[in-house]
């Protein structure tokens, strides 16, 4: 499923940000672009921010129109697409989804070896504008809405006007920041995030080791480990949610049950931990020799580390593991999470009776694996 | 049964502290001697106790009580600062350099 | 070797090959017996995983991180988190009359007939404001006697006031009787019901031993217990109605039988208390008395019976080792006002007498029955809740109880998981700072730590169920740990 398509534009002079209307609207026509699928709009497009179709739609003069659409056929009423003037459309948010995320600035201040997305130096703050526009463009019935990047703190003031302005547009929508945690080293940025109140806000931080160097040294941020704990620290102190993240590779795995240890003793607040296997995105490519480890080869660890967690009482889901290389005992930890678009099986995958429980694979992650997938009968042993 | 014990290693007041400690198991009785040494004489509570053995659990214990003031001597400005940081509202620990937010980022955190 | 400073930290000698530190928050490390003197001599090799261990749970710091020191300072405070809120459990002593004569009962026995030894309702009152003026946003009631049952008006006066002040203050109250169920009948029953009131009950045992313990005419008292407790538990709900035992010099005979009595019953916790040594316990010490040493012998028997029970999958908590369990493993305060430091004697928990004489803790009460009147507090006719609260008496009584303080407690490695008990302390030597060694009270917990230790190092079995009386929570089969 692609999300963005170039598209022939006219009288696209500005990037139009609006929803998408598959049927004619009453009102809210100034917010939305008409969809037409025919050659011809069966509907007056007068009043309508722009059209977009997928055909060579006539052109009514005047009306910013994006034509020639061949990829985006499944968007649908109250989905928000921009249009640039280049002709580059992008399809920012579908309802049907339940994994939509505001991608709020490329840059980052850390360089994780395991970055799936791999930060870009460019200034883009400028788009804060274009987040506040679709926050007020979503459905207010979304369920849930994703901030992530980079770095989405590092916009500071803008970050913060994210967040009331979700709160204020969207007081339904739980809120799921990714973050690095490193600004809120600072009392009063989390003094501030805290004051906003959000009503169902969670910070996802990532913490991956109990030992100060080890951390800093996956990524690749001098002083990163001391800004993340006192980070952790100061949002609770001010009530924001956080939930703590573990990428399981070569680096994390060798500490891990210390590391569990070290969350329960001084993160007891936390609401949920995740521990994540590996995605084969980005630059885990590049520093693949430091990072890998077939999963079937820490499972005592895994186990360790859940059940210290589990036993001091925490919320704890597994992430990204195939459930045949996951210890029995943890299954009840292991969560489908490889969002809508991403999950593929193997040929080793043929024949297993618990593939609509198992998240399988990313599309990435087919070619590097364990050497140990095989399907599993009805009881979870392995199948002949 | 009497150990002869080196003042200049073990200070005074963590002989008698361990002899105190001692008080239960048995009859502890310490002696001035000369060149700064003291003799702690032991007398058993108990047909059944062993001399030898208290003796050698003392001079463990008066290691271990020397252990104790070196930890102690050497942490306790740490201790102090730690209880006041404990309950204290405001904020103790050395923030001069540090004394910034997210927009001076006096760490450069934000890099 | 690295250069790196360390935190405060205390340590004791475990077995032959391993030492226990304790940091000042209570996390707890074993280290090999050489490797204490290379830490405190900074002797330790940075790139040992020990040295690591050490790091990350703040008994050293290698840098100028603030993150320890910030880590720490919080996971101090939230250990003495049990003094927020001030006094939160208030115990009424309703009346003194009881028709049972229990060996080792701490009141001072008058037979049923003597009115003048009942609670007024004036006192009652008094007592009621007195207790909401305490800070707390959560107020535990406790209404004991000898049997408040007896005197059952006082008992429902108390219940609709506390109820009628809490709506009023918009705070939440929890209201436990603690009865030996004889007195109890259906319209009680109904009251309780009706006020969402627990009750506390005594189940010393089998029936033989429980009845040689506690005697009362017709000598059912175990019998008269049981039916209680199953009429409660239908009329109030199963968690509802809970019990505790006392050791006896007959029980120490019999750790198993009383934890079978307790499963047989239907009990999810037990809690293995000794004898105190007030009240009519000290005057029958020749009978029923013992020596630590013996109790603590009990305490492994019956604590080993428990885990097996725990094993064979009933869930059965021993209250005690719960709470120890709790202090050791997690971050977490605990409130148990006769084992904290400072001590909950009054600032914890505070008794209303009958006569409304207001005392520190139950021991405090029972030292002015036996005419040593040191640790009242003051009269709820007479005297100001600041001058109850804040005056001398209890101001000493708090300032004796900082165990960091006591010479034999501040070295301890066991210090943050520990207390001080001043009013024990006096009765027990006649000084309110123990003398350790030598104090009953250090020789029990510090044997208790010691053993709850050794068993959580020897087994994942125990390790799983201590974490489930942790979690007050059974074990679930396919376990995860």
């Amino acid at each position: 499923m692609r999300l963005h398509e170039i598209a022939h534009v006219e009288d696209v002079d500005r990037q139009l940000i609006g929803r998408v209307a598959r049927t004619a609207l009453a009102a809210g026509r100034a917010d939305s672009f008409l969809l037409i699928e025919n050659d011809a709009p069966s509907v007056d497009p007068a009043g309508y921010l722009g059209i977009l179709a997928f055909g060579d739609a006539s052109v009514v003069a005047g009306t910013p129109i994006a034509r020639g659409l061949r990829h985006l056929g499944y968007l649908d009423d109250g989905d928000v697409v921009a249009v640039d003037p280049n002709g580059f459309v992008r399809v920012l948010y579908r309802r049907a989804s339940r994994h939509n995320f505001i991608l709020v600035t490329e840059q980052c201040n850390s360089l994780c070896l395991m970055c799936s997305q791999p930060p870009k130096a460019i200034d883009d703050s400028h788009r804060l504008a274009e987040h506040l526009r679709l926050i007020d463009l979503i459905d207010p019935l979304t369920e849930e809405l994703g901030i992530t990047g980079g770095e989405p703190t590092l916009l500071r003031d803008g970050f913060l006007q994210l967040i009331a302005r979700c709160r204020e547009r969207l007081p339904a929508t739980a809120l799921h920041v990714l973050t690095n945690g490193r600004l809120f080293f600072y009392r009063t940025f989390a003094e501030k995030l805290g004051a906003i109140a959000h009503p169902d806000l969670v910070l996802g931080i990532p913490l991956y080791s109990d030992i100060d160097t080890h951390h800093d040294h996956i990524v690749q941020a001098s002083g990163a480990f001391e800004q993340t704990v006192i980070g952790l620290q100061n949002l609770d102190r001010y009530d924001v949610r956080v939930e703590i993240r573990v990428v399981l590779h070569a680096l994390s795995i060798p500490r891990l049950p210390q590391l569990a240890n070290f969350i329960a003793r001084n993160f007891p607040f936390a609401s949920h931990i995740a521990l994540m296997g590996l995605e084969m995105f980005g630059l885990v490519h590049k520093n693949l020799n430091q990072l890998w480890i077939d999963p079937a080869d820490y499972q005592q660890e895994l186990r360790e580390a859940a059940g210290i967690l589990v036993n001091a009482g925490m919320n704890v889901s597994i992430y990204n593991h195939q459930l045949c290389v996951l210890d029995r005992r943890l299954w009840p930890l292991a969560r489908k999470s490889i969002s809508d678009w991403k999950n593929v099986y193997l040929p080793e995958c043929d024949g297993c009776d618990a593939l609509d429980r198992c998240g399988g694979f990313f599309q990435s992650g087919t070619r590097i694996r364990s050497a140990h997938i095989h399907p599993l009968n009805t009881s979870g042993g392995r199948a002949v | 049964m009497t150990i002869t014990i080196d003042l200049s290693i073990y200070p005074l007041d963590l002989v008698l502290r361990t002899c105190h400690v001692f008080m239960s198991r048995c009859y502890v009785t310490p002696h001035t001697v000369a060149n700064g040494r003291i003799a702690v004489e032991f007398v058993a509570r108990d047909e059944s106790d062993s001399l030898r053995d208290l003796a050698g659990a003392f001079s463990n214990a008066l290691l271990d009580a020397r252990l104790r003031a070196v930890i102690t001597d050497e942490t306790r400005a740490i201790r102090e600062l730690l209880v006041a940081q404990a309950f204290c509202e405001a904020d103790l620990l050395d923030r001069r350099d540090i004394e910034g937010d997210e927009h001076t980022d006096p760490r450069g955190i934000a890099g | 070797m690295s250069g790196y400073g360390l935190m405060p930290f205390r340590f004791a000698r475990f077995d032959d090959a391993r030492t226990i530190v304790v940091n000042e928050a209570g996390e707890h490390h074993f280290l090999a017996n050489e490797d204490l003197s290379r830490l405190v001599m900074h002797e330790l090799p940075g790139g040992d995983e020990t040295f690591l261990d050490l790091k990350a749970k703040h008994f050293l710091f290698d840098s100028d991180s603030l993150a320890p020191f910030e880590l720490l300072a919080t996971k101090i405070r939230s250990k003495k988190a049990f003094l927020d809120g001030f006094t939160s459990l208030h115990i009424f002593v309703i009346s003194l009359r009881c028709e049972h004569s229990c060996h080792y009962c701490q009141v001072s026995r008058v037979s049923s007939d003597r009115r003048r030894y009942d609670m007024s309702e004036e006192t009652a009152r008094r007592a009621l404001d007195l207790a909401f003026r305490s800070p707390a946003p959560r107020l535990k009631i406790e209404l004991q006697g000898g049997e408040p049952l007896l005197h059952f008006e006082r008992v429902s006066q108390i219940v609709e006031e506390a109820e009628h002040r809490a709506e009023e203050q918009d705070r939440e109250v929890e209201v436990v009787v603690t009865s030996n169920l004889a007195m109890l009948d259906d319209d009680m029953l109904a009251f309780f019901r009706d006020h969402g009131v627990s009750l506390s009950t005594s189940i010393d045992g089998p029936e033989e031993l429980h009845n040689a313990n506690r005697p009362r005419p017709g000598n059912d008292s175990h019998a008269k217990a049981i039916d209680g407790i199953r009429r409660a538990r239908e009329a109030l709900g199963h968690d509802r109605v809970a019990a505790l035992m006392t050791a006896t010099r007959a029980s120490l005979q019999c750790p198993e039988a009383i934890v079978s009595e307790y499963v047989r019953l239907g009990f999810s916790s037990i809690f293995l208390r000794p004898l105190s040594p007030y009240g009519f316990a000290l005057r029958s010490v020749r009978t029923t008395g013992y020596s630590m040493r013996e109790f603590l012998d009990f305490y492994v028997r019956a604590l080993d019976a428990i885990l097996t029970v725990n094993r064979n999958g009933t869930y059965l908590a021993e209250t005690y080792a719960q709470l120890l369990l709790t202090r050791m493993l997690t971050p977490f305060a605990t409130g148990y006002v006769d084992l904290q430091s400072p001590a909950g004697a009054g600032i914890g928990a505070v008794v209303y007498n009958y006569d409304g004489d207001v005392y520190a803790s139950d021991e405090s009460r029972m030292l002015a029955e036996m005419g040593d009147t040191r640790f009242r507090l003051g009269n709820v006719q007479s005297d100001s809740y600041e001058a109850i609260f804040g005056g001398e008496t209890l101001r000493k009584i708090v300032a004796a109880s900082v165990a960091e303080s006591i010479p034999g407690c501040a070295d301890c490695a066991f210090l943050p998981w520990c207390g001080a008990d001043p009013v024990h302390h006096y009765a027990t030597t006649g000084d309110v700072v123990p003398h350790i060694p030598g104090s009953d009270f250090h020789e029990k917990n510090f044997f208790i730590f010691k053993h709850l230790l050794s068993l959580y190092e020897r087994d994942p079995a125990i390790r799983r169920i201590f974490w489930s009386w942790i979690r007050n929570e059974a074990v679930q089969s396919e376990e995860v740990a």
